[in-house]
């Protein structure tokens, strides 16, 4: 019986050919989609922990000229995934079939990934290229896994405006072997069954597209995903098992092992450096420095050296390495000066969720370094030759990640950036002249994630690069910076001062006897939010902020106010606004405070917080308007 | 300073250039890891405070050796050593990738001699550190090959140096130098020697003046080997002795290249020599000439199978797709358009600068896809077979930078339009450019001479973006509705805007955003409705945008910036200063015309002045006409201006132009509560 079932499951999704005719697509699905999944199949059959093949067949019905990128097939391989079989077929609306994939039409190119000196990562790809709408492909492909330490993950509707008729994820697992999941949105339990091994299957059936809404919570966690998590595993030679944090981290402890050796010329390097110095934090200050100084970052990924480090002499002669290769080069200066410190594997990225801490599954694309300490951890970015010791900002703040021990891996978390830290300070002091034209000494005190991009147009800008980027970032007409300072702080909470000096003619508009000007001239909100359509998701806010303005600005005499914005102030759960404005004589004095906090927020949210936004935006463009006194 | 392209001289011309006295002196110690104390001096970069790289030099040679092969490679040697101040410049300097061709091992270029180093200064030390061989990685992508590798032991103030060889087989291509690039250059110097048994025409650009411009002739020995065509044949060898002309330039202290906005390619500017083979001349034997006058040129592109040839061939499975494009059309014209359309929907370009055929064009008609040539040629094969006259149309695109049509020089070509005869008229027809109306052509077409490839005749025809006028119509009508004001706003865009419209807006999605930011560019609080655009899918006709709007008069005083969102809010022109022309895609020709009501209760208490300036004296002017009686105010805003192209004398005037527009384009028109 168990056995006719798992032939039920399975065996007509193969053995039958699918009827693509477009009018058997549900209009409820067509509305608003670009493209329908009219049918998948991924199927994942574990032979063992070093051995895995996916087979993976779909069928995707193009509707028009935007749903074209979702036509074309690419899939890839390198030194531990195989990929073989491909093959295709190409169907007009009425399903008829016109053509099929040829072998000598599949492009094989190499990976670029934009920063990467080498690679063994490899592509193959087909695109018919047909353009009569609606029209239907369908791709089969097989890759054989060499080592299961990387699973596939389902999620069949892979983007906004792609609905889909029917998906099937099958896993099969040899007799005994414990398989992890983790589903999202899947509001039910896989089909399992038992027979001289285990079939998990999960299946979905009409799900519609979606439009994507500003602030939306990741892709993954609002649409049906499941994910995979081994248990035993072998990759490149080495094996594990991941049923716990603790157990995968012991795997990376291997993969690591014994690649911590420096040689002596860097031995004594770190004996000079650190010997007379008694403070850990200033020892550890130290030889972050001097791997900020003595390396630089490059990326070299072949084979299982996508995973393991290269040794410590490597990165001590080459004086190059990528996040693992440095990430370990920093530990072991730190071991040899008796400071214990530790490789983190974390998923960075601005944005990017940390690990989950409920399922133990290696999605990680980065590496960094950690020095535990009574109090509070320092963190280390080792890819950066600026960022000051201890930051993690951005790219790697606030989020789980998972710490290397000798005893195995530790689910940890890196530091949270609040509004308080996240600052903006700005003094502007301007001069408006008869014609309109302004002048302003612009002092900004910049901390936290507010100073990144400073911090990247000091360090990773040349001078023109930051002379045209400073030239066109203000939201000014027509505006010269003809001289321009930074100082930075490199403090684990850097900061970042900035001093501008800003010529913007025709500023203020002149027009016969009166003079308009938006006395709010640096800091205008640009973002408002449409509220046409009912909000679906949640609204999640990432990063908080605080800015405050601070504007004086000088125009001619002999002009007298004749309308001044009232002030605005909002206080709401998602932060907070104020601005005001005074007139003495011929000087504006503005004062506009704006604070955004870390938040997740629920859809029936989305109408007052785009009023928030709305308000802004009109407080920030409100003009005073000045009229002539003799006229 | 202007583009000068310089007239075309030839290596082998009887010609002796002085060579000047400071030249040789001048020339840097170019020996592989000869490098001193003093060239780590700060006062190396001090020319350009703002560069963060110095190639203290970079140096070229290139020269004929017999091969194994019958015949003649060209060798093709590079030594460079920079400095690198500042990290910013290590992505591009400090990895080096050296890109070559390998056809199947069959005519190969290979890599030799590459050798690589990093030194630094250490307590008054050099210390060098090689680069290991075991770190050069390879990437294969097709019959490309890509060599890189990374300097170690790289720090700010370090100086990396490399060289290399590249043999080829392809004879007649001998590689291009710019002397000038994003970094300055303490000296750039290039050598090509040529056997008298080949002819290459030389083609200098750009204005910096050759501190070194020499030509010397010598006598050599070239030993060419047979290859032995079975392994009883003996292989043997044949020496050729030729005059050698050894052409040198060279140029101290090359300041960096920097690219400006409204500059079609920085390639027209840069100083830079390229060469292109002309004849073989073998000894005792008659000369073969390449390609010397256009109508040789067209000949031989006509018969070359990755360009004219296939054209040739009766190409019969095209009829389907012709008849499915006609659908049983007679008129002439209809049935060229809707070959055109077919095509130009049906097929995506997949590479927009090719100038030959990469595949056959079955493979292309079975692939929907292909390169810009591909398609139009294969638009051509389908004229063809229709029973139209249709000629290959070749030119060089704006980012390609200028082709001198003086003479055929064809790598300088990179684009393949189709010339299309229908009755009297000649149609150039583009089908690899998603949504473009029939019978025009792209923005990037417009530089200069395009060549139609024709048998008998071939013909230059100019495209210019001078002649290209854009027009624009807006229109404005504001009433009084109850307490509202309501009006109807319609702009007409001429095509190139249309096309971009089009491009820009390919989803709902993007119609909506579209008018969410029309909506925000208002000052006042507008609602917008009834939005429409016109002719959105109709690339034949012009893009409209149409909608309603209203909003209502509240306060004492209403301030009103009559142009509405249509003001122009930035001068395009940002920097102070220009060295280059400023090329803009087209000329232009906007009008808009407001007509209001003044909002009932309120009187208009200040009016902008009218104005009018013209644009040098007779290269455009900008017009403001405003008046207003009890009941309406009326205004009139054209902004015309003439040409495309504006010399570096003219940027000031340019600039100043659009900051009045800017400022004129900002006032409001204020109304007072009655």
């Amino acid at each position: 019986m168990k056995k006719l079932l798992i032939i039920a499951l399975i065996a007509p999704l193969f053995s039958i050919a699918q009827n693509y005719a477009v009018s058997l697509i549900p209009d409820s699905l067509k509305n608003g989609c670009d493209a329908v999944k009219r049918f998948e199949e991924l199927h994942v059959i574990i032979k063992s922990p070093s051995k895995a093949i996916i087979k993976h067949k779909y069928a995707i019905t193009i509707l028009n000229k935007d749903g074209d990128e979702y036509a074309a097939y690419a899939n890839n391989y390198d030194k531990l995934i195989d990929l073989s079989d491909i093959s295709g077929a190409l169907f007009d609306e009425n399903g008829k079939k016109l053509k099929s994939v040829k072998k000598r039409d599949i492009a094989d190119v190499s990976v670029d990934d934009g920063y990467s000196l080498a690679l063994d990562g490899r592509e193959k790809k087909h695109d018919f290229y047909f353009r009569q709408y609606p029209y239907t492909v369908e791709y089969e492909d097989e890759q054989s896994l060499d080592g299961i330490y990387f699973l596939p993950y389902w999620q069949p509707v892979e983007n906004e405006k792609i609905a889909v008729q029917q998906s099937t994820f099958i896993v099969e697992t040899p007799d005994g072997y414990q398989l992890r999941y983790k589903q999202n949105n899947y509001n039910a339990q896989p089909t399992i069954v038992n027979n001289n091994g285990t079939a998990y299957t999960w299946v979905v059936n009409n799900l519609k597209g979606f439009k994507y809404e500003p602030l939306q919570p990741p892709f993954q966690e609002i649409t049906t995903a499941v994910f995979l998590g081994a248990s035993d595993f072998s990759f490149g030679g080495y094996s594990g098992n991941m049923n716990t944090w603790a157990d995968l981290g012991k795997f990376q402890q291997q993969l690591n092992n014994g690649r911590d050796e420096l040689p002596d010329n860097i031995k004594q390097d770190v004996q000079r450096l650190t010997a007379s110095i008694t403070d850990v934090r200033e020892k550890v200050r130290i030889l972050y420095e001097y791997l900020q100084s003595n390396t630089r970052y490059i990326s070299i990924q072949l084979g299982i050296g996508g995973w393991q480090p290269f040794d410590a002499k490597y990165v001590a002669t080459k004086k190059y390495g990528d996040c693992k290769a440095l990430s370990n080069f920093m530990v072991s200066l730190l071991k040899q000066a008796g400071i214990k410190a530790n490789y983190v594997l974390i998923n960075a990225g601005n944005g990017r969720k940390g690990l989950n801490e409920d399922f133990p599954a290696p999605y990680f694309n980065h590496v960094i370094a950690c020095v535990p300490m009574a109090k509070d951890t320092i963190w280390l970015e080792c890819t950066s030759a600026t960022t000051p010791a201890g930051y993690m900002g951005s790219f790697t703040g606030n989020r789980k990640a998972l710490l290397i021990g000798d005893d195995g891996g530790h689910v940890v978390n890196t530091p949270l950036y609040t509004a308080e830290d996240n600052k903006q300070l700005r003094k502007t002091d301007a001069l408006v002249d008869a014609e309109g034209n302004l002048t302003a000494d612009v002092n900004t005190h910049f901390s936290g994630i507010q100073q990144e991009t400073q911090h990247s147009l000091i360090h990773d800008a040349n001078k023109e690069q930051r002379d045209k980027y400073l030239n066109s970032v203000l939201n000014l007409p027509t505006y010269t910076i003809d001289k321009y300072d930074y100082k930075e702080d490199k403090k684990t909470l850097p900061t970042v001062d900035e001093y501008l000096h800003v010529l913007a003619p025709n500023y203020a508009s002149v027009s016969g006897k009166r003079l308009f000007i938006q006395a709010d001239v640096f800091n205008k909100s640009t973002t408002k939010f449409n509220t046409d359509n009912p909000r679906k998701f949640d609204l999640l806010f990432r990063s908080a902020y605080k800015d405050i303005d601070t504007i004086n600005i000088t125009i001619p005499q002999g002009y007298t106010a004749e309308n001044i914005p009232p002030a605005t102030d909002i206080k709401n759960k998602f932060g907070s606004y104020s601005i005001s404005y005074k007139v003495e004589v011929n000087k504006i004095f503005v004062l506009r405070v704006n604070q955004r906090n870390i938040g997740r927020y629920p859809p029936s949210d989305f109408a007052e917080f785009a009023k928030f936004y709305e308000d802004i935006y009109k407080a920030d463009r409100s003009k005073i308007v000045f009229v002539k006194k003799d006229s | 300073m202007r583009l000068i392209l310089n007239p075309l001289l030839f290596l082998h011309a009887a010609m002796l250039l002085c060579l000047h006295a400071s030249g040789q002196k001048d020339r840097p110690d170019l020996k592989f890891g000869n490098v001193k104390v003093a060239d780590f001096s700060p006062k190396i970069a001090a020319t350009d405070s703002s560069a963060d790289a110095v190639f203290l030099f970079d140096v070229g040679n290139a020269y004929f050796e017999g091969n194994k092969k019958d015949f003649f490679s060209t060798v093709y040697e590079k030594h460079t050593r920079i400095k690198l101040i500042r990290k910013t410049s290590f992505d591009d300097l400090a990895t080096v990738k050296i890109e070559y061709f390998e056809d199947n091992g069959f005519k190969k270029q290979e890599i030799t001699e590459l050798e690589a180093a990093t030194y630094n200064l250490q307590n008054g030390q050099i210390t060098t550190t090689k680069v290991d061989k075991s770190t050069l990685f390879k990437e294969q992508n097709g019959k490309w090959v890509t060599a890189k590798f990374t300097f170690p032991n790289v720090k700010e103030g370090s100086i990396v140096e490399f060289r290399y060889k590249i043999e080829s087989p392809y004879y007649w291509r001998l590689p291009s130098w710019k002397f000038q690039g994003e970094h300055p250059h303490l000296w750039s110097e290039y050598t090509v020697e040529v056997p008298e048994l080949f002819d290459f025409v030389v083609l200098k650009q750009g204005y910096l003046p050759f501190t070194v411009d020499t030509v010397k002739n010598e006598y050599k020995s070239f030993v060419v080997i047979n290859n032995p065509h079975d392994a009883f044949e003996a292989s043997s060898s044949v020496t050729v002795n030729a005059n050698v002309t050894q052409h040198t330039w060279a140029i101290k202290n090359v300041p960096a290249f920097k690219e400006e906005a409204y500059t079609s390619s920085y390639k027209n500017f840069v100083r830079a020599v390229e060469f292109q083979y002309l004849a073989y001349r073998p000894p005792h034997l008659p000369v073969e000439y390449e390609t010397n006058t256009w109508q040789k040129a067209s000949k031989e592109l006509l018969d070359y199978e990755n360009f004219g040839h296939p054209l040739t061939d009766l190409n019969t499975w095209l009829k389907d797709d012709i008849k499915t494009a006609t659908g049983g059309q007679n008129d002439s014209l209809a049935m060229v358009k809707a070959i055109y359309e077919f095509v130009r929907d049906n097929y995506t370009c997949k590479d927009n600068t090719a100038l030959y055929l990469s595949q056959p064009l079955k493979k292309t008609h079975f692939g929907r896809s292909g390169n810009v040539t591909d398609i139009n040629m294969l638009l051509i094969a389908m004229m063809h077979n229709a029973g139209f006259t249709a000629e290959p149309m070749i030119l060089s695109t704006r980012e390609n930078g200028r082709a001198n049509e003086a003479y055929p020089i064809l790598s300088r070509y990179n684009y393949t339009i189709a010339h299309v005869k229908v009755g009297d008229s000649d149609l150039m027809l583009d089908a690899s450019v998603n949504r473009l109306p029939f019978g025009k052509l792209p923005p990037e077409c417009y530089n200069g001479k395009a060549v139609v490839v024709s048998q008998d005749k071939p013909l230059l025809v100019t495209l210019s973006a001078d002649a290209l006028t854009e027009t624009t119509q807006t229109s404005a009508f504001i009433s009084n509705m109850g307490d509202s004001l309501a009006g109807t706003y319609s702009s007409t865009l001429g095509f190139q805007r249309s096309l971009s419209t089009r491009q820009a807006l390919k989803t709902n999605t993007d119609v909506d955003n579209f008018f969410k930011d029309i909506k925000k560019s208002y000052l006042l609080d507008v609602a917008v409705s009834n939005t429409s655009i016109d002719s959105l899918n109709k690339p034949d006709y012009p893009v409209a945008i149409n909608y309603y709007f209203d909003f209502k008069p509240t306060g004492d005083i209403i301030y009103y910036n009559p142009l509405m969102g249509d003001a122009l809010k930035q001068n395009p022109f940002k920097s102070a200063e220009r060295l280059y022309p400023v090329e803009r895609p087209y000329s232009e020709d906007n009008t808009f015309v407001l007509n209001m009501e003044i909002p009932k209760g309120y009187k208009v208490d200040e009016l902008p002045t009218s104005a009018k300036v013209l644009l040098n004296t007779d290269d455009g002017f900008f017009e403001y006409v405003i008046r207003a009686d009890k009941e309406r105010v009326q205004l009139r805003c054209r902004t015309l201006i003439k040409k495309a192209t504006f010399l570096p004398q003219d940027y000031q005037t340019l600039r100043d132009f659009f900051a009045f527009i800017v400022k004129k384009e900002a006032e409001q028109i204020v109304f007072k509560k009655l």
